[in-house]
């Protein structure tokens, strides 16, 4: 059954399609949101309220053609409003400061390294442009098609092969500072 | 990014592949060159995020469905239906909306449900007790839907998900010897090669040294004892060394900090060298059975069982007291020593065969010291998780 089906059965106020939905769905929008807000927290609430807004949409007879991407852009949204909250950024902040303050000792085995390298790509995701980091994460993280993430950035699909190409040349740049600076680091 | 490296992830290949016309576009320094893909491939897929497990959508479900139930429906604001961008529909052809409409069409026979085991059929199943034994199609293909989550997207979906396949691990409930089959398991990984190898070579040069050394003589004296009642009891003691070698360093902090308590740890390591160096040496038993041993297989077998179990016991003791390199020549000190003083230590004369005088004592006397070390062991680890003791040589205060 393909998501529009389920959309269509939604719409008729079958639980079993919203159950079908939210076992598809639940995993990957908030990983994409946990991806894009950096606090479990907020990922778990926003996850919840990008459902609720489908099944509103739904039973209001507002169906999408295409369910992914029209589920992800809900997903973006969201996150777009946390960003603009004045409370939102201080914690961002502050979680920055906690990752740059982490101490680059006492590295004894290659766990508290990869959670290291794991805070290095959040840094350089960071460095990118908002709009860029999204496409970076929707096409590389969740594997969705290209025309799926022009249809959520609402962008020309010339635009956003250009902006990811982009992206990933800058993030293979920061990468290549980072390696280049642990070298010499280790010389 | 005209060609695959083998150390270009798969998956940026394909996107890179995507993206070959920009690459074409571009200047020199401005396209993705390989060393670029392969430094992306080495960091990127290192971003994880934890997934939901299936509980966490049960309970989302929940905490949605009495929307669904509601009938009353406000409408969207003009900005949420903006992010919505969803195409006009035919609504208005559609009756009001049912709280429990019962969906009749013809579909297609559901597949089998191959994971199914991995649901609460109760957990799910809930929502199909509002449809009668007519909408048995539309229910068959939504349980298979929720049994394989999306067929249409990903096949990796269909499989039950890490988290949850870790919860239900840890979850489990295994016998006593089990779970400690599962420590040791989890810890043989973590042994090199080099142990197992080097164990069984030893053991190998024992059984071949045995029938030329067996009951040798030491300036005038006859030892009373076997290459393979010296060696295997060592070999485990420097076993225990070498895995335990960790304590006392950051590496150990780090060590206890992983979801299994030291007495778990210690648990696991111990089988895997006891199972090991025991197994080892009574196939050399059986081995040396065959025409070279002057005492019966029984008795052999506890002339180096009991030592084995004493020196692991006394190395570990004497490592979480002194360290490991103390503990470790101290106690290859005290084996050694027995060699050239077995006429005088008498009873305590611990690598002995069956043939000496002391033997039976030289036994039971092993065995309260084995236990008595052991105690100690639990002791010192009890005490340390209760933090009474450093658990980094060097911090004590």
């Amino acid at each position: 059954m393909t998501d529009e089906e389920l959309i269509q059965q939604l719409k008729q106020g079958n639980e079993a399609a919203l159950e079908a939905l939210v076992f598809r769905y639940h995993a990957p929008i908030r990983s994409y949101i946990a991806r894009l807000v950096r606090n479990p927290a907020h990922a778990d609430e926003l996850t919840q309220e990008c459902f609720e807004r489908v099944c509103r949409a739904a039973l209001n007879g507002r169906l999408p053609d295409r369910v992914r991407p029209w589920m992800y852009r809900i997903a973006t949204n969201l996150c777009r409003d946390l960003w603009k909250k004045s409370s939102y950024r201080g914690e961002l902040l502050a979680e920055q400061h906690k990752m740059i303050s982490y101490p680059d000792r006492d590295t004894v085995t290659s766990i508290l390294e990869r959670q290291w390298e794991r805070e290095e790509i959040i840094r350089a995701l960071e460095s990118l442009p908002e709009d860029h980091r999204k496409i970076v994460i929707l096409r590389y993280y969740h594997d969705l098609k290209l025309e799926e993430i022009a249809e959520i950035m609402e962008m020309p699909l010339n635009t956003l092969k250009s902006k990811l190409y982009k992206s990933l040349k800058s993030l293979a740049a920061v990468f290549a500072g980072k390696e280049e600076r642990t070298v010499a680091e280790k010389k | 990014m005209r060609k695959k490296s083998s150390a270009v992830d798969p998956k940026l290949h394909a996107i890179l592949q995507e993206l070959s016309d920009e690459h074409r576009t571009k200047s020199e320094a401005d396209a993705i060159t390989e060393t670029d893909a392969e430094r992306l491939s080495r960091h990127l897929p290192r971003y994880t995020v934890a997934e939901p497990t299936l509980q966490e959508s049960r309970a989302l479900v929940e905490r949605i469905r009495p929307l669904l139930r509601e009938n009353r429906l406000s409408p969207a604001s003009d900005e949420e239906a903006a992010a919505y961008a969803a195409p006009e529909s035919n609504s208005s052809d559609e009756p009001a909306f049912p709280v429990r409409s019962i969906v009749r069409f013809s579909v297609e026979p559901a597949a089998p449900a191959r994971n199914a085991h991995s649901f609460d059929e109760n957990a799910v199943s809930e929502p199909f007790a509002h449809a009668d034994a007519s909408s048995s199609p539309m229910r068959t293909k939504l349980e298979s839907e929720l049994c394989f989550t999306s067929a249409s997207e990903s096949k990796d979906e269909a499989q039950a998900r890490f988290s949850d396949r870790l919860r239900e691990a840890a979850g489990a409930r295994h016998s006593a010897f089990g779970t400690i089959i599962r420590y040791a398991a989890v810890h043989a990984k973590s042994f090199p090669w080099m142990f197992w190898g080097l164990s069984a070579f030893a053991v190998f040069l024992g059984v071949l040294a045995s029938p030329v050394a067996t009951s040798g003589v030491l300036g005038g004296e006859e030892l009373h004892t076997n290459v393979l009642i010296v060696l295997v009891p060592l070999l485990a003691g420097l076993s225990v060394s070498y895995s335990f070698r960790s304590f006392g360093t950051p590496m150990f902090e780090l060590e206890l900090s992983f979801p299994m308590t030291p007495m778990q740890w210690l648990l696991g390591r111990l089988t895997v060298i006891v199972f090991y160096q025991a197994g080892l040496a009574l196939a050399a038993s059986f081995v040396l059975n065959r025409e070279w041993l002057n005492e019966s297989l029984p008795a052999f077998v506890i002339s180096w069982l009991v030592p084995l179990g004493l020196y692991c016991a006394g190395t570990l003791a004497l490592t979480l007291r002194f360290g490991t390199w103390y503990g470790t020549l101290i106690m290859a000190a005290l084996w050694i020593g027995q060699i050239p003083l077995q006429q005088h230590v008498g009873p305590l004369y611990f690598i002995s065969d069956s043939n000496h005088p002391h033997w039976a004592a030289s036994k039971i006397i092993a065995l309260l010291l084995t236990l008595l070390l052991a105690a100690d062991v639990i002791r010192q680890f009890r005490k340390q998780r209760a933090g009474q003791t450093a658990l980094l040589r060097g911090t004590e205060r």
